[in-house]
């Protein structure tokens, strides 16, 4: 076997063929069901994500406990192609309110370091039910009635988004 | 296994898969008919102007709807009633490229009878809103489309709220 070839598909081929296969496998496997790659358009989640940036769902993020408040989840639509991306705010059970901006949860304002700036929308309490979350955009400063936000059941979280 | 043998099996896999590929093409499967159907609504949609050309493609859109359709897109907007009403609303879309519409995730059920089907999929919405920036809007579908004279039409639309 000459350099090139050597160089090309190392000392001994048919073990190289079957670790680009495995290689081939495991990507196939990782990013098509595990760690999704996802990119981001529109501008609800801004400054968090800017539109067009690229980030990946982790499906397996939350077979064993839900979601917590403040993870950023991708809710799946119709199929598995199209996900919304938000921040969930409120839990199961919980009261959840807007008033002049600020996210109220059973009463009490939610602390959202990652808000750079609010409009005052103003959205009337609502009791989540179990397996309900309410989701978010990060970009507070849009008109409310441009921005999809709201109650969504647990079936419909895909995963957690993460880098 | 023999280079020759596993050569062999290559090209048989290939040719059974080219096969199952022709078959599929020549004689589709009625869910590949409904989604081939969408495929061509999301053309028209997007083909729509103001000029001449653009009313025969409102023509053309219009008919891939019965006659008594209804489209109800939810958040207390009065619901679309009837074909002639969609043909006059898009013939009121004034310039092409400016809105573009995208089915996605097309997802069919046939009834028993394979006279009507129950269909749901995401349709995604991007403007230009100037400056090189565009706003996404996306939605959750139900369709219920019905068989005519071979036709796939579709006679219901629901928009779902996923965030409710």
């Amino acid at each position: 076997m000459s350099r090139m070839q050597t160089f090309l598909v190392g000392a001994n081929p048919r073990r190289t063929g079957l670790r680009i296969a495995l290689l081939t496998l495991a990507a196939v496997l990782i990013f098509g069901w595990v760690l999704v790659p996802t990119r981001t358009e529109g501008i609800s989640m801004q400054p968090t994500f800017e539109s067009g940036a690229l980030h990946f769902v982790n499906r397996f993020s939350y077979i064993g406990a839900g979601p917590r408040r403040g993870d950023i989840v991708a809710i799946a639509l119709g199929g598995e192609r199209v996900y919304y991306v938000k921040r969930v705010v409120g839990l199961p059970g919980e009261r959840v309110q807007i008033v002049k901006g600020v996210v109220q949860i059973n009463g009490a304002p939610l602390v959202e370091p990652y808000v750079a700036r609010r409009r005052p929308w103003d959205v009337e309490e609502i009791e989540l039910r179990s397996h309900e979350y309410f989701v978010i955009g990060d970009n507070r400063s849009m008109n409310a009635r441009d921005h999809d936000f709201g109650r969504v059941m647990r079936t419909r979280i895909a995963g957690r988004v993460v880098f | 296994m023999s280079r020759a043998l596993l050569l062999r099996v290559a090209l048989a896999i290939l040719a059974g898969a080219a096969a199952v590929y022709v078959w599929q093409q020549a004689f589709p499967s009625e869910e590949r008919r409904i989604k081939r159907q969408l495929d061509a609504i999301e053309d028209a949609a997007n083909s729509l102007s103001a000029d001449l050309a653009g009313a025969a493609v409102a023509a053309r859109l219009s008919m891939y709807f019965t006659e008594d359709v209804t489209i109800d897109p939810g958040g207390g907007i009065e619901p679309v009633r009837g074909r002639q009403t969609i043909l006059a609303l898009a013939r009121t879309v004034e310039s092409r490229g400016e809105t573009r519409l995208a089915l996605k995730d097309a997802d069919v059920t046939l009834a028993p009878d394979g006279a009507s089907a129950a269909v749901t999929a995401t349709v995604t919405i991007a403007r230009n809103v100037g400056s090189g920036k565009e706003s996404l809007d996306a939605r959750e579908l139900a369709l219920t489309m019905v068989k005519r004279e071979s036709n796939w039409l579709i006679s219901h639309v629901t928009a779902i709220d996923t965030l409710r």
